[in-house]
């Protein structure tokens, strides 16, 4: 994460010493059972939430309003109505019922890994953390996987087993031949109309151009948009051993390449790539992050909510929402 | 120094193999799967340390080691000290024999033959020797092999190429068989010259038709090493029909003739007609009978007489592709006639007279025709076969001087029947026959009081038409009045029939080159009951037979075979018309072609059909394996210069087998073997010190 610095990453709170090591991904990874995974990530990070004086999401305060024919009388504060005999209707932060997507990449290139997982078991335990993690919160999550179609689709729920099944979907091995971000955009922009969160795991290795369309599109709908991009640390510095035929995981394109004459190329090629898609983020106001696989996944995500909520609560003060119930959660 | 098999000097190629596999590009041995190559561009190659060679020691070991198993593997071998030089050249002896049989008369076979027969001698090389045959139902030399003092090869070849283009296909049958046969004699006598040394061939050029005789090759065992080669030519007709005429029995002249068409295997076409062929003017408007006969079959088909006075000489078929043996010749049956003389006291037109009754039986019939006259001339006596027979009929008393006539007549070939109308001619004409001598005249004084006819000779020509039980019943005739003889005891003739009371009926007796018959008794019906009865006339007819036998021809003559000549034939007409005098006097053998020939006599004419064989009408083609099925090696024995370097093969085969060079750098292939092992097993350990834990790159130089 180093290298790759996110905007999320850049403002990033310091976390306490013993965070800072995270849990190890190799060890991580050796859990089979991915939603025990998913469970050992987010009890990891939500101590570190706990302990942050920013206690998160809740159904807040935002003001009254004197009450005019038409409202609904079931909004009306009777203690006010008491003290004061005026009729007064609350107003809340509408922070109830997050939908939130995770539009899983599961091409040929994420089964790419340096390490002793690749890119697709690091993207499918970071989506299923935050499955897991906007279950406990009793938020819908819907599920996307996609290479150059959709492949799975599960409509966003909260519902007993709706989670099993979630992490039952992700389980599937990457096939894909090709990675076209715009599909999964295309389709939740399409099928989702209420909004929501929308989560991007790819390596974003491919053309970009369609990309920023349908980022636009479904930030105009109102969506939010978080996209974590997810490297393998080879591909970051071309670490390819030895001059080799290089086979293109999802073409199946050879050529010859010697690391040692086409590294410096890659990394410059690389960079401008990074930075266009970084552009495009801040252009979309899309919440963007790298997470590299050999960076515990806890910290990773820590950070990334952590930026959120800090977004988040500018968001809600630049955007009042629409009133709800009293109790703020139904 | 020379190479058994220099082919293998061709590995020496393999030296270059892993210098230019590892100059011209090194390719990464593993591959390496990317998650993406959209950053990447392909990389050249670059040059390392790895593209030099920096073993070169190793390089030429292994190079050697390459480069002496090439040698060994082309066997080499040192000629300079055993080169000796080999057995002079031997030519072939080669014989050509040349099909000249009448079936390479169709198309263009005789050309393809004299084409083929130009290019076997011009593709003969200088040691070769050659003679020149033709055969078909013989075997007949042309051109002999040259005795190398008064001809040298090249001129004898000259010659058989001049000499083919002045032979032609005649019309013989075709006895390959006997030929072979022949043309190995000749091999064997002298023509045959140092016959062991030299290679021998027979080179046939025919067409090979289904009808050539090979019966001959059965009897012995073809020498192996007589290679026959078969240079076939072959036609491009339709197929081929032939024809020829059935020989009835008992044919009349009136009948139709029965002519078998056979259309040969594989032909196309079907339709054929049949018409009469005349020598001198067209057919006109003779019958033309249509006949249907499929590829493979034969019919028989009925052709009306000709019609018309002159008689045709063959029947001819049309309708097929080869003409050559679409006419069968049949030999015009000339008309026979007889002159009788009567010598007689009697009128022709007195019934109870016997001239009455000798007019009414011979009479002109179909196919001859007979005169009576009555003035005898001494001198025409008619020869055997003549067209014209003489009869003299007497039955009057005669004078001295006609009686020496007859008998002068009858002994210089004359024919005599003796009828003696009274007791007085008897008498007179007793002379005639002297193995008889008259006694008396017996007559009957009622009509129960007759002679019968008995011990009736059958087996003469005369009663043997009467010979079955049918037919040989005489005892219808009565003879009332008739005259007794008794025989004499030296007589030389003999009764042909006798009568039941004693005496001869019909007495018989040669005198001479002549024959006398006497009848004692006469067919008056008053005297007997002879010319009233069935017998009579076919008596009569047995009787001009006896004068002027039926001119048999022999049938079914073929081309080449010889003709028995009759009495007195001195010259024969070809069928083109040439005039030819008979040398042999026994048989005429120069039947060469179809046709009529006429043989001549003093005072007759004989015509004879010879025709084509029938075998020659088969052309379709026989296998060549026939011939290896009788035993005959097919094949041809290479040319000299062929051979010779095969014996030069030979010989450098056994001199490498002497040396065995090969032995030795097989020995020293092993033995840079080990050194190179060695040598690089000990660059590997210096290697692997030198660079640590680094991978040794010492091999890659020249392996």
């Amino acid at each position: 994460m180093s290298n790759s610095s996110s905007e999320i990453g850049s403002d990033r709170p310091s976390p306490s010493p013993e965070r800072v090591a995270g849990i190890d991904p190799l060890t991580l990874m050796r859990i089979r059972n991915l939603e025990f995974r998913a469970k050992v990530v987010v009890d990891g990070f939500l101590s570190g939430l706990h302990r942050s004086p920013h206690h998160g999401f809740s159904v807040e305060f935002s003001e009254y309003r004197q009450y005019s024919p038409g409202d609904d009388p079931r909004y009306l504060d009777w203690r006010l109505f008491a003290r004061t005999d005026r009729y007064y209707v609350k107003r809340f932060q509408d922070e109830t019922n997050l939908r939130c997507y995770l539009l899983v990449d599961l091409s040929r290139s994420m089964a790419y890994g340096s390490l002793p997982y690749d890119k697709a078991e690091y993207a499918r335990t970071a989506a299923a953390t935050l499955a897991y993690f906007l279950s406990l919160q009793r938020d819908a999550v819907g599920l996307v996987t996609f290479d150059e179609r959709i492949r799975d689709y599960l409509p966003a729920r909260y519902r007993a087993g709706h989670i099993h099944r979630l992490m039952l979907a992700l389980e599937q091995s990457p096939t894909g031949k090709a990675t076209r971000l715009e599909i999964p955009l295309e389709q939740v922009a399409s099928t989702v109309r209420k909004r929501g969160l929308v989560i991007l795991l790819s390596d974003c290795l491919a053309q970009l151009d369609s990309l920023e369309t349908h980022l636009g599109y479904l930030r105009s709908q109102g969506h939010e948009v978080i996209l974590l991009r997810v490297l393998d640390p080879a591909e970051i510095s071309l670490s390819i051993p030895h001059p080799a035929l290089v086979e293109d995981l999802e073409t199946g394109r050879t050529f010859y390449v010697d690391p040692d004459s086409a590294r410096a190329e890659y990394e410059q090629r690389f960079r401008e790539h990074a930075s266009r898609l970084r552009r495009i983020c801040l252009a979309w106001d899309v919440d963007f992050a790298s997470l590299v696989t050999d960076q515990p996944l806890d910290m990773s995500l820590f950070e990334l909510l952590h930026a959120r909520w800090r977004r988040g609560r500018k968001m809600v003060s630049r955007k009042p929402s629409g009133v709800s119930a009293a109790g703020g959660r139904r | 120094m020379s190479f058994l098999a220099p082919l293998y000097l061709l590995g020496l190629g393999a030296i270059s193999l892993p210098i230019v596999l590892h100059l011209i590009r090194r390719m990464p041995k593993g591959r390496y799967a990317f998650s993406s190559l959209m950053f990447l561009a392909p990389s050249p190659p670059r040059l390392t340390r790895r593209s030099r060679i920096d073993q070169w020691l190793l390089l030429l070991l292994r190079a050697l080691a390459i480069t002496l198993l090439a040698l060994a593997f082309s066997r080499p071998f040192w000629r300079a000290f055993a080169d000796a030089p080999g057995p002079l050249q031997q030519g072939r002896q080669v014989a050509l024999l040349v099909d000249t049989s009448a079936s390479m008369r169709r198309g263009d076979l005789w050309e393809q033959a004299v084409a083929r027969v130009r290019r076997v001698v011009e593709g003969l090389e200088d040691p070769d020797t050659v003679a020149l045959f033709t055969y078909d139902s013989q075997l007949r030399p042309v051109v002999m092999w040259p005795d190398g003092l008064s001809v040298s090869e090249s001129a004898n070849r000259a010659i058989i190429l001049q000499r083919i283009q002045q032979e032609q296909p005649r019309w013989e049958a075709t006895d390959l068989g006997q030929a072979l046969l022949a043309v190995g004699d000749y091999f064997e006598q002298g023509n045959g010259r140092a016959a062991r040394e030299t290679h021998r061939q027979i080179v046939v050029v025919t067409d090979f038709q289904r009808g050539t005789d090979l019966t001959a090759l059965q009897r012995v065992a073809w020498p192996e090493d007589l290679p026959v080669a078969l240079e076939t030519v072959s036609s491009a007709d339709q197929g081929n029909a032939t024809l020829r005429v059935v020989p009835a029995e008992d044919e009349s002249p009136s009948d139709p003739v029965r002519v078998r068409v056979t259309n040969e295997q594989g032909s196309v076409n079907d339709q054929f007609h049949v018409d009469w062929v005349f020598a001198d003017s067209p057919a006109g408007d003779q019958p033309r009978v249509p006949v249907y006969v499929p590829a493979g079959q034969s019919r028989v088909v009925r052709v009306p007489p000709s019609r018309g006075q002159q008689m045709p000489t063959g029947v001819r078929l049309t309708g097929d592709d080869c003409p050559f043996d679409n006419t069968w010749h049949v030999a015009p049956v000339p008309r026979r006639s007889w002159l009788v003389v009567y010598l007689g006291r009697d009128q022709a037109d007195d019934p109870d007279q016997l001239s009455y009754y000798l007019h009414r039986a011979l009479t002109d019939a179909p196919g001859y025709d007979v005169k009576i006259v009555e003035q005898f001339e001494k001198d025409r006596v008619a020869a055997p076969g003549a067209p014209v027979g003489h009869l003299v009929v007497v039955s009057r008393p005669v004078d001295e001087a006609m009686l020496d006539d007859l008998m002068d007549y009858v002994t210089g070939g004359g024919f005599v029947l003796v009828v003696p109308d009274s007791d007085e001619a008897a008498r007179n004409l007793a002379p005639l026959t002297p193995g008889l001598r008259y006694r008396e005249a017996e007559s009957s004084t009622s009509d129960d009081d007759y002679a019968l006819l008995a011990d009736v000779d059958y087996d003469h020509p005369l009663f043997a038409p009467f010979q079955g039980v049918r037919f040989g019943d005489f005892t219808k005739i009565h003879f009332w009045n008739r005259w007794v003889y008794d025989v004499e005891p030296d007589a030389t003739g003999r009764p042909l029939a006798r009568f039941d009371r004693g005496g001869p009926a019909l007495w018989h007796e040669t005198l001479g080159d002549g024959q006398m018959l006497l009848l004692a008794g006469t067919w008056r019906p008053r005297d007997s009951q002879l010319a009233l009865s069935t017998k009579f006339v076919p008596l009569l007819d047995g009787l001009l037979e006896l004068v002027a036998p039926r001119m048999v021809t022999p049938g079914d003559l073929r081309v080449g075979d010889p003709v028995a000549l009759r009495e007195g034939e001195k010259q024969v007409v070809l069928p083109d018309g040439t005039l030819v005098e008979v040398v042999d006097d026994q048989w005429y053998r120069d039947t060469r072609e179809p046709g009529i020939y006429q043989f001549l006599s003093a005072n007759m004419t004989r015509p004879v059909a010879i025709n084509l064989a029938r075998t020659e009408s088969q052309t379709s083609a026989l296998p060549r394996e026939r011939l290896e099925q009788l035993g005959v090696t097919l094949g041809s024995v290479p040319p000299p210069s062929v051979t010779e370097a095969h014996l030069r093969q030979l010989r450098a085969t056994e001199l490498e087998n002497q040396q065995k060079g090969w032995r030795w750098l097989l020995l020293t292939v092993c033995g840079l073997l080990v050194i190179e092992t060695w040598w690089a097993g000990r660059q590997a350990r210096h290697g692997m010190k030198s660079l640590g834990a680094q991978v040794p790159q010492n091999d890659g130089s020249a392996s």
